[in-house]
Order: structure tokens, then C-alpha cells, then sequence
């Protein structure tokens, strides 16, 4: 197989940053201090759909990503008044890309595609460091780095969390950010940026309720702030503004049917920004005991978006201004079903399981003028182990 | 309209569900501190997720938060 690492649009943004939110930690598992070490593995396979050749614009199927990925997590007590857990991640990619949309001689869009297999590796570490020695309030700090060829991305951040009443309410809180840096690789095929830098600022608020001994519900806020460059350099025609402004409103709900002993979550989130996007997020999934160590987790979600205002179906070099053809700016709506089952044994707990994504215009909730042509469909199926002591 | 209409449902949701809330003590939160009663019982998947849905969708935002849960450890 071919191997190139000079083309990969999909693959910066699947590594453009090592955080959902920058120096923001995903330690909310728990609010309460690690009384003993826990080791946990994951293992997952991710595979897109291959591109059928009525969508191409050379005619021919094209494989798109596939990748193998590791986790590992330590979550340890230091001490009497702080818990650190460490983070190690490797991603290992491979497939092909769109550089860009073209007019078919049908004169719809086609997908001008890499045409050769990259192959691409990320290593990804963070720390995460809380201090419990306050009354009713929890501090943190988190530290990470992401690594590959071509991009490097360092982020930093604090959190703290104050409960007031043994713990029925709670106020969130965390700032964090993001130095990235861009060195893509040179074709001369191709006009490309020798070095780029991007920065990001992100604030997160808060709001925790427990409702009744069964129920409890959280609402929270975030804003960042992107600045610098934004584009996708691996796109043969890709130009977005210099900066960006993202605010999402999050709503989670958790409750206990004592009936048949389950629980469901129930998440919601509106996010909306400056390039005109708006989407909403629907996550529910319910949690069944089978045996007293047999958990079954059936899950699904549903997500839509509008377009950002720059989106074009086809790449355009006469005009002038913005414009992008990635899908990821298109309006369209997608479904994820999901299974897993969990079962412990002992200190060991283990968890399998598979995903399914699916995406297409014909799922937005508004109305889509420019359906883009190339939306995705993956598989992504995990297994992982935990080990306390 | 949909925009808002999903909007205001989820207001009226949030505002029905604290007008309902009542005093709960430290030992009637045992059901809370359940594994899976936690805002993310598994911190793997959710970073792994998050981190797909944040490289193939247009949009992303809203970090987990902390908060609930038992209380008593």
C-alpha cells in the first residue's frame, strides 16, 4: 500500500485537538476523591463507509478513514487531600481524504479524493492534579500535550467546584486554553502554508441540582474563542475566517426507576457560533442490569446542524471571500445506535462495545438547500478493562 | 420556529424539574452514588467519543461538569 502523509483534511481535524474543550479536564466521572488506584484500557477500532464512485470524481470507490486506537488511564490518590489521573492515548490512521468538491458532468457535486492512502500516527498525553483539603469544594489543574508530524497542540486549564447543602447543589467552574501549531506537509502540487499557529480560550459554567434520592440534573455553559488559522490547508480550495466564537448550552438528567432497578440518561445540548452554525445534540441511554454483574447499555443519538455561512457545495476560485466544501460545515442530521454490555468480576470490570453513525441531509431538522455529498457512516467498536486496587 | 420551540420545551423541562426538587440527606444518596447513575460512568468511551463527534461534526462544546453523586466519600 502507498503510504502518504501529505494529504489529510479529515485527518487534522480528528487530531486538531487533544480536548473537546481546552484544558478542560473530563474527570467528571466523579466528584469525589479516588480512595484507591484504578487502571483502565480501551482498545477501538473506528472505520468510515467507503465512498461509493457515483460520488467521486474520478468514478472509482475510495476507502475513507480507518483507525486503531489505544487509551490507557491511571487514576491514583496522592496523599491525604489529592487524586492525579494520567491519560496516554495512541491513534494509529489510515484511508483517504477529500480535497474538495468539484461539478460532476451531471453536474452535481463530486468528491475530488486524496487518491493515495495516508498513514498517520498521534500520541497524546494529559494530567489531571485535585485538591480536596476545602470544605465542600474541589480544585483542579490539567495538562496536555498531542503530538503527530504535522501538528502539536499544548493545553492547560483550571477548574473548582463549591457544593453548598451536603452536596445538593453545586456550582461548576473552569477556564482553560490551547496553543496549537500547524507545519504542513509540502507537496508541490499544491500552494500550502509553511507554518500556521491557532489559539484557543474556553470558559465553562456550571449548575448541579440533586432533585430527589432518585434524580439529579445539571446545566451548564461554555464559550470559547478560537483565534488564528482555522482553514484546512490539505483542501485544494479552503478559506475561513481567522477566528471564531462557540457557545453551547448543555443539559443533562439522571434518574433511578427502582422498579426494575435502571437508570437513563437523558442529555440535550444547543450549541450555536459566529459562522451562523446551530445544532442541537439528543443523547439518551438506559442502563439495565441483566445479573447483579451484568450490565446492558443500549444507547442512542440524535444530532443536527445548520450550515455556516460560507459552506458551498462545489469549490469556487472565482469567488471572492470565504467558502468551504467540507461536510462538516454542511447542513445535515445524523443518528448513532449503540450497545454495550458491562460485567465485573471481582476488581475487574470489562466493557464491550458497537456503534453505529449514520448521516444524511434527508435527517436535519431545518430545511437543507445544499446537501453535500460525501456524509458519513462509521462503525466504532471498543473493548476495555478496569482494574481496581 | 423548530429552534425555538425545542428551546422553550427544554426551559419549561428545567423549570418543572427544580420546582420539584426536596431536601434529600446524605444517607438517602445511595441510589446516586451507583456507578451508573454517574454524569459519565465511563470515562474512556466518553473521551473517545467526544473526541469523534469533535473531528467529524461541525460543532462541539459543552464539558462534562462535576457535581451530585453521593456526596458521602
Amino acid at each position: 500500500m502507498q503510504t502518504d502523509k501529505k494529504i489529510s483534511g479529515s485527518l487534522l481535524a480528528l487530531t486538531a485537538a487533544a480536548m473537546v474543550l481546552p484544558g478542560i479536564s473530563n474527570n467528571a466521572y466523579s466528584s469525589e476523591k479516588a480512595d484507591k488506584k484504578i487502571v483502565r484500557f480501551q482498545h477501538a477500532n473506528y472505520s468510515e463507509k467507503d465512498l461509493s464512485g457515483l460520488i467521486t470524481a474520478n468514478g472509482e470507490e475510495s476507502p475513507r478513514y480507518q483507525i486503531s486506537v489505544n487509551q490507557f488511564q491511571l487514576l491514583t490518590p496522592v496523599k491525604d487531600e489529592y487524586d492525579l489521573t494520567l491519560n496516554y492515548l495512541t491513534e494509529e490512521m489510515s484511508g483517504a481524504s477529500p480535497m474538495g468538491n468539484v461539478v460532476g458532468r451531471d453536474n452535481s457535486a463530486k468528491l475530488n479524493m486524496s487518491g493515495a492512502s495516508i498513514d498517520e500516527s498521534r500520541r497524546d498525553l494529559s494530567g489531571n492534579l485535585r485538591y480536596f483539603g476545602k470544605v465542600d469544594a474541589v480544585y483542579g489543574a490539567t495538562l496536555g500535550y498531542s503530538s503527530e508530524n504535522d501538528y502539536q497542540a499544548l493545553s492547560l486549564g483550571v477548574e473548582g467546584e463549591h457544593s453548598r447543602n451536603e452536596k445538593i447543589q453545586t456550582l461548576s467552574w473552569g477556564v482553560g486554553l490551547s496553543f496549537d501549531s500547524l507545519k504542513p506537509t509540502q507537496d508541490e502540487r499544491y500552494v500550502r502554508p509553511k507554518k500556521e499557529d491557532k489559539t484557543s480560550y474556553a470558559g465553562v459554567v456550571g449548575f448541579t441540582q440533586v432533585i430527589n434520592p432518585t434524580t439529579q440534573f445539571q446545566t451548564g455553559l461554555s464559550l470559547t474563542f478560537l483565534d488564528g488559522y482555522l482553514s484546512d490547508p490539505y483542501k485544494t480550495l479552503d478559506k475561513r475566517p481567522d477566528s471564531k466564537v462557540q457557545f453551547a448550552w448543555t443539559n443533562r438528567f439522571r434518574h433511578y426507576f427502582e422498579k426494575w432497578q435502571s437508570s437513563v440518561h437523558l442529555d440535550y445540548r444547543l450549541y450555536t457560533d459566529d459562522w451562523a452554525m446551530i445544532s442541537h445534540t439528543i443523547d439518551l441511554a438506559w442502563f439495565q442490569p441483566i445479573t447483579s454483574d451484568v450490565l446492558l447499555v443500549p444507547s442512542i443519538r440524535y444530532y443536527t446542524q445548520s450550515q455556516a455561512d460560507f459552506y458551498v457545495v462545489f469549490d469556487d476560485g472565482t469567488l471572492l471571500g470565504d467558502q468551504s466544501s467540507d461536510f462538516r460545515l454542511s447542513p445535515y442530521g445524523a443518528f448513532t445506535t449503540g450497545v454495550k454490555l458491562v460485567t465485573k468480576a471481582g476488581d475487574w470490570k470489562t466493557t464491550i462495545s458497537a456503534e453505529f453513525y449514520q448521516s444524511s441531509a434527508d435527517y436535519a431538522l431545518g430545511k437543507v438547500k445544499l446537501a453535500h455529498p460525501g456524509l458519513m457512516e462509521y462503525a466504532l467498536f471498543t473493548m476495555a478493562f478496569e482494574y481496581a486496587f | 420556529m423548530r429552534n425555538s420551540g425545542i428551546i422553550s420545551f427544554i426551559l419549561v423541562l428545567t423549570c418543572t424539574l427544580f420546582s420539584g426538587c426536596v431536601q434529600v440527606n446524605a444517607w438517602e444518596k445511595g441510589t446516586l452514588a451507583k456507578g451508573e447513575m454517574a454524569w459519565d460512568p465511563d470515562p474512556l468511551a466518553k473521551q473517545l467519543k467526544d473526541h469523534v463527534y469533535f473531528s467529524k461534526e461541525g460543532s462541539t462544546g459543552g464539558a462534562s461538569l462535576g457535581g451530585g453523586g453521593c456526596g458521602c466519600n
